[in-house]
């Protein structure tokens, strides 16, 4: 009775707290790829030929009642330059530009890097020395990037955002070292490799049932939605690619951990072993095969990125298990095509790939040992000429 | 300041229990009487009143809804007299509810040092069954021939305390409204090692005398301290145990 009293006075609903960019939209097509939206980082892939960018008429959807402005001090107008809305092209073409969205409630703001991608030539280069890095402003974890004629790519994703949650349920430091995907000295080439290392998520991972993360990289985007209902589907995998791959080659070390456990945590008798592999797919045809506009997806996930019908080729690692010494392993993995590849789709963007690179190959499904190290360096798509 | 209230309290408590044993010594002993007391009560742990974050209750049961025990009664003259109870009674409810930017923490059962902060939208449930001894003074007057008001202060002391949930079909933003997403179908909380081990309020209620043995019994008990330890941060509002007791009551003197 007194509940029910209460529940007749339910007040009004409080402003909205949160201060989401949810979607971009243009007036005009131009779009390749649905915009990746991550927490802090907007990415827009134009289609080929798209020229007039001066012209091109973006509009964020936010958070209901939020408000959204360019951060006028990270527009860097050159000496003598007055076009603003040409710098601001260039600049989003180049490096990116923040902009700031305000909750509804104005107590709230987050700032968000939204970066333009022309893909006419390609986008995805074929090598990789994973020397560019940034650090995340929040949480502090290692994101890989390219840098190719002054202009910055987001290409990599990982599976560290999530892995923020164990962090701050832990007590443990917010550090780049802390993460499983992060770079070494300890480098084949240059002063940078990347390394991934399977961690255990302790007071986390016993409230969810996901005791341990291996360190992963990929060509693609993660979401942290789904990484407690659904994690395979947190993982997106592949990014547009205009050539044609005939191998993955690059230089790789692995020490597995001392013991392999599962879901449980409980030992099972089996060597760690690491994955490295890469899918090339025919995304227009991914796309073509689901019906429901609203389940269309440009990539693949932890679901169906080795099984997908829209898969044409895979290059995969063969033995995961230890290497040999302490020095670096080359591989050679050669594209084994299984359907027909047409090269004009090919250089109409019709097709992406996917590299995957794991230091614990069932980790996905929380099985690995703590412990285990993959170290990746001087990666190479090799094309067909 | 609460603890100061609780010492106050038992204080005033103890000089009536002395007053009525030296008034028992002096006075006749039928001055003093003694009865059995059972029956149920719905309520609940709430806030005063409820916050912008709940946005809809979808359920609510009452749970352990129980009391029982006896007061001893201590007639001062004809219209007023004094009642002093012993009662283990049970202050619980089940509830679901939808929440909107509701600041909690998630926590493996039983260990609530390690916490996964945020805000959270989308459902709830909570569940608190608490057991209380508790300890009712109360005021006495007569208002008409077989109607009796009845006011005091109580205090309770928690002997079991359970206060858990599950948050399902939401998503959490981890720490801040603007952190990371995270879509939530089974997240559990328990904050039991929160709940405070002593309550005290005021009830106020009225009793109607059947027959020369058997009387109903009707009252509000009203708790005037959060039910959760100071400093406790998962849930951004103060809750208050408020409920209704309707019972049976039973004069053995």
């Amino acid at each position: 009775m007194l509940l029910l009293g209460l529940g007749s006075c339910i007040k009004e609903e409080a402003l909205n707290m949160e201060a989401d960019i949810v979607g971009v939209r243009s007036a005009e097509d131009v779009f390749l790829l649905d915009p990746v939206i991550a927490n802090n980082q907007v990415t827009l892939y134009l289609k080929p030929n798209s020229h007039d960018l001066a012209k091109l008429n973006i509009n964020f959807d936010l958070t209901p009642g939020a408000t959204i402005k360019l951060l006028a001090d990270s527009l860097k107008m050159p000496v003598g330059e007055q076009d603003t809305s040409k710098v601001l092209v260039d600049q989003l073409l180049a490096n990116g530009v923040y902009y700031q969205v305000t909750s509804e409630d104005r107590r709230f703001n987050k700032n968000y890097l939204v970066k333009i991608v022309k893909t006419d030539n390609g986008f995805v280069p074929t090598e990789y020395g994973f020397e560019d890095v940034k650090i995340d402003e929040d949480d502090k974890f290692t994101i890989f990037f390219n840098t190719i004629d002054g202009q910055d790519f987001y290409n990599w994703g990982s599976g560290n955002a999530s892995f923020s949650l164990t962090l701050s349920m832990g007590g443990g430091t917010k550090a780049p070292e802390s993460y499983p995907t992060k770079t070494t000295t300890d480098a084949h080439s240059g002063s940078k490799a990347a390394l991934l290392e399977t961690k255990l998520t302790g007071s986390f991972g016993a409230l969810f049932k996901k005791p341990i993360a291996a360190g992963n990289l990929f060509i693609g985007s993660f979401d942290t939605g789904p990484v407690l209902t659904d994690p395979l589907a947190a993982t997106h995998f592949g990014l547009p690619f205009n050539q044609i791959p005939v191998a993955l080659e690059g230089y790789y070390k692995y020490t597995p951990g001392a013991t392999v456990t599962d879901k449980d945590l409980k030992p099972v008798d089996i060597k760690d072993s690491c994955d490295i592999y890469a899918v090339f797919y025919n995304r227009k045809q991914l796309m073509d095969s689901e019906p429901d506009p609203k389940k269309k997806k440009s990539f693949l996930t932890g679901h169906n990125i080795l099984t997908d019908r829209s898969i044409v080729a895979i290059a995969r690692l063969d033995d995961g298990s230890a290497t040999a010494g302490d020095g670096f392993v080359k591989f050679v993995l050669p594209f084994k095509y299984t359907a027909p590849v047409d090269a004009a789709d090919v250089t109409n963007l019709d097709y992406s790939i996917a590299i995957v690179m794991s230091s614990s190959k069932y980790g996905d499904n929380f099985i690995g040992a703590v412990g285990s190290k993959l170290i990746v360096d001087d990666l190479k798509i090799v094309t067909k000429k | 300041m609460n603890n100061k209230l609780y010492i106050v309290m038992l204080l005033i408590m103890t000089c009536f229990l002395g007053v009525i044993h030296a008034q028992e010594r002096a006075d006749k002993a039928d001055k003093l009487g003694l009865q059995f007391v059972l029956g149920g009560q719905v309520g609940g742990a709430t806030p005063l009143s409820l916050p912008r974050e709940i946005r809809k209750i979808k359920s609510y049961s009452p749970n352990v809804p129980f009391f029982v025990g006896a007061k001893a009664n201590y007639t001062l003259d004809s219209r007023w007299g004094l009642s002093l109870g012993l009662l283990f009674e049970g202050k619980g409810m089940d509830t679901k509810a939808s929440v909107k930017s509701y600041k909690t923490t998630f926590n493996a059962v039983n260990d609530s040092r390690e916490e996964l902060r945020g805000y959270y939208t989308g459902d709830i449930t909570t569940k608190v069954h608490n057991l209380y001894v508790s300890l009712p003074l109360q005021a006495v007057y007569r208002l008409a021939e077989r109607w009796d008001l009845l006011a005091g202060p109580y205090v309770s002391f928690a002997v079991r305390k359970e206060f858990y949930g599950e948050a399902y079909n939401g998503y959490l933003r981890h720490e801040q409204p603007t952190g990371n997403k995270i879509v939530v179908d089974h997240a559990d909380y328990d904050f039991k090692e929160s709940v405070r081990n002593i309550d005290v309020g005021l009830s106020a209620g009225t009793q109607y005398h059947i027959n020369g043995r058997f009387l109903a019994l009707a009252q509000l008990d009203y708790g005037f301290n959060n039910i959760m330890k100071t400093g406790f941060e998962s849930i951004s509002f103060g809750l208050h145990n408020i409920f209704l007791n309707v019972g049976i009551g039973y004069r053995l003197k």
